[in-house]
């Protein structure tokens, strides 16, 4: 898979170079966690088990759907790291908050960079999706790009959706 | 004496638990709000005690900006200072807020070093 | 909606923070800095970039100039970071010293840690030193053998720096056992640094574009993560001067992930356990 933009509907300005670095700059900001980006392909990305997601919509003239998914445990060692709590101290809030509020922050580091080139976009309150094996699907030509990143620890899968 | 208090409004509780770091290593006490309507209450009772309100902007209900137009217009909490903290770095939701008000600004992600330190600044700058 | 990154005052701006502290912005770091100058113009009275930059140049207001850099920089806030500088220093640097104090070769060692943020980096050395000393049992040299000076733009983050507290979060970035327990009281989410290790720091507000002379010349530079701010050519004006404060034979650390290639005139490039240091020729 290309690390660029695979479609790119509309001339969105969003490429996936500058995805993965605002995002292992977040990841690493939040919780000091350094992570890698592998490269993967589509039979890899449907064997990827995630337990829990935080995913974020930015609407407006364009409109991006941004979902992190992962396993439970690589979201509670995200959230001890960012909270400096240990893993038996979280909650479930404290996990599906985590999550969220890190889509959160993906998604407004996009639309500032999406703002720069005269695309103006509305946040909209980040969720968190949650159960085992849970897949987010898209229809042909929406997913803009797919990215795993991990550490020795933690896999994140970010899907990057033009709506 | 009691101690002094930072009131922090934001909904997400993990980014409130980050506050508590930053806000704990200056002596401070942390008051929780997640959102501006739950902050007028907090404000209404705690007022004397705290010295900032450190402001999220983009909240279910009562928006960060609806929030600071309010208590900016009352004048038992207008000289309390604000700062926001936000994912919104474009150049004109910063040049609005300062504008309504704010004192400093802090984007997200952020170190909970760097927020001790804008919180120093701000306090410092009153 | 035009982009402002090529705009004549985005221009003055830029000119500006690299003539007063030598920070070289490119166009990746454009967006960063018109959102955070916007918040300075927005407070201020002026009403234009121009008037906001013609009043700084004038001007000695240290919180405007603190609040500019500080909104530029990124402070490092992790502890022992990149674990290879330490293993040099604990493996190769520190036996050698401990051998020349012996031999009264050397009356001191001296490091020096510039740009050192909320003090991660020189307590990591001082911490570093004095492991080393406990658990090879070196009683006749001490810690205050090793004088170390650390330096920073900020005088709100050197103040941090100095007070020596750390939260639960940043305490667990790169600080792992025995150093957490040795050197730390933890009182709740706070953590203080026991006044032996806070006590053999120095540290002194200071900027990098001025004349280092005034430090005197040391064993130890650790420059990591400070060259990427700058221009190539100032990059390569801080390289001499780093040369020339260096001792013959004294070793600079830049940071992992940062380049220096055309340091064969000055350096020799050394490899330790997949570390890379750099020795001033003689």
């Amino acid at each position: 898979m290309s690390d660029d933009v695979m479609n790119n509907p509309g001339n969105l300005a969003l490429s996936g170079f500058f995805f993965s670095n605002a995002f292992k700059d977040i990841i690493r900001t939040m919780t000091g966690l350094e992570l890698m980006e592998e490269k993967m392909s589509m039979e890899d990305m449907k064997a990827f088990k995630a337990q829990i997601s935080g995913v974020i919509i930015l609407s407006g003239e364009k409109s991006i759907m941004i979902s992190l998914s992962m396993s439970f445990i690589a979201a509670t060692t995200l959230i001890s790291f960012m909270i400096g709590a240990q893993c038996s101290e979280l909650s479930d809030e404290d996990l599906n908050d985590g999550v969220s509020e890190i889509a959160n922050v993906v998604g407004g580091k996009i639309k500032t960079k999406m703002s720069l080139s005269g695309i103006h976009l509305n946040i909209l309150t980040p969720f968190t999706i949650k159960g085992n094996d849970h897949y987010i699907t898209q229809r042909d030509k929406v997913l803009l790009f797919i990215k795993k990143f991990h550490n020795n620890d933690i896999e994140i899968l970010a899907k990057v959706f033009a709506l | 004496m009691d101690k002094k208090k930072i009131l922090c409004v934001d909904d997400s509780t993990i980014i409130r638990k980050i506050m508590r770091a930053s806000i704990e290593i200056l002596n401070y006490s942390l008051l929780e709000a997640s959102g501006g309507t739950e902050a007028l209450d907090v404000l209404a009772k705690e007022r004397e005690s705290i010295v900032l309100i450190l402001l999220d902007l983009n909240m279910p209900g009562m928006s960060g900006f609806e929030f600071l137009k309010t208590i900016k217009k009352d004048n038992l909490y207008k000289d309390i200072p604000v700062m926001m903290v936000t994912t919104e770095g474009e150049k004109e939701n910063i040049v609005k807020a300062v504008q309504a008000g704010v004192a400093n600004y802090l984007l997200k992600p952020f170190t909970s070093e760097e927020l001790t330190k804008k919180i120093i600044q701000c306090i410092s700058r009153r | 909606m035009g982009n402002d990154r090529n705009s004549k005052e985005f221009t003055m701006m830029q000119r500006f923070i690299e003539d007063r502290c030598g920070i070289s912005l490119g166009d990746e770091k454009a967006y960063l800095l018109e959102s955070k100058l916007a918040r300075i113009l927005a407070e201020s009275s002026f009403g234009s970039f121009e008037e906001l930059y013609a009043q700084i140049c004038t001007w000695k207001n240290p919180d405007m100039i603190d609040d500019i850099i500080d909104s530029i920089t990124i402070n490092e806030t992790f502890w022992f970071r990149d674990k290879t500088p330490w293993l040099i220093l604990e493996e190769l640097l520190l036996p050698m010293y401990i051998m020349e104090l012996r031999d009264g070769k050397r009356g001191r060692a001296r490091i020096w840690s510039a740009a050192c943020s909320y003090g991660q980096e020189p307590y990591s050395i001082a911490m570093c030193i004095d492991h080393y000393l406990e658990s090879y049992g070196i009683r006749d040299i001490k810690l205050d053998r090793f004088e170390i000076y650390a330096t920073d733009i900020s005088h709100t983050v050197l103040q941090m720096a100095k007070n020596g507290r750390y939260d639960n979060i940043s305490i667990q970035r790169g600080l792992e056992e025995p150093y957490r327990s040795t050197y730390f009281r933890n009182e709740g989410r706070i953590w203080t640094l026991n006044e032996k290790i806070r006590n053999a720091v120095r540290f002194q507000q200071f900027n990098l574009l001025n004349e280092f002379f005034s430090f005197g010349i040391f064993d130890i530079i650790f420059f990591r993560n400070v060259l990427i701010y700058f221009s190539d050519k100032l990059k390569k004006e801080m390289m001499v001067k780093i040369k020339a404060s260096l001792c013959p034979g004294g070793v600079l650390f830049i940071g992992n992930s940062e380049l220096f290639t055309d340091y064969s005139t000055n350096y020799i490039a050394d490899q330790h356990k997949n570390g890379t240091y750099f020795r001033s020729k003689g």
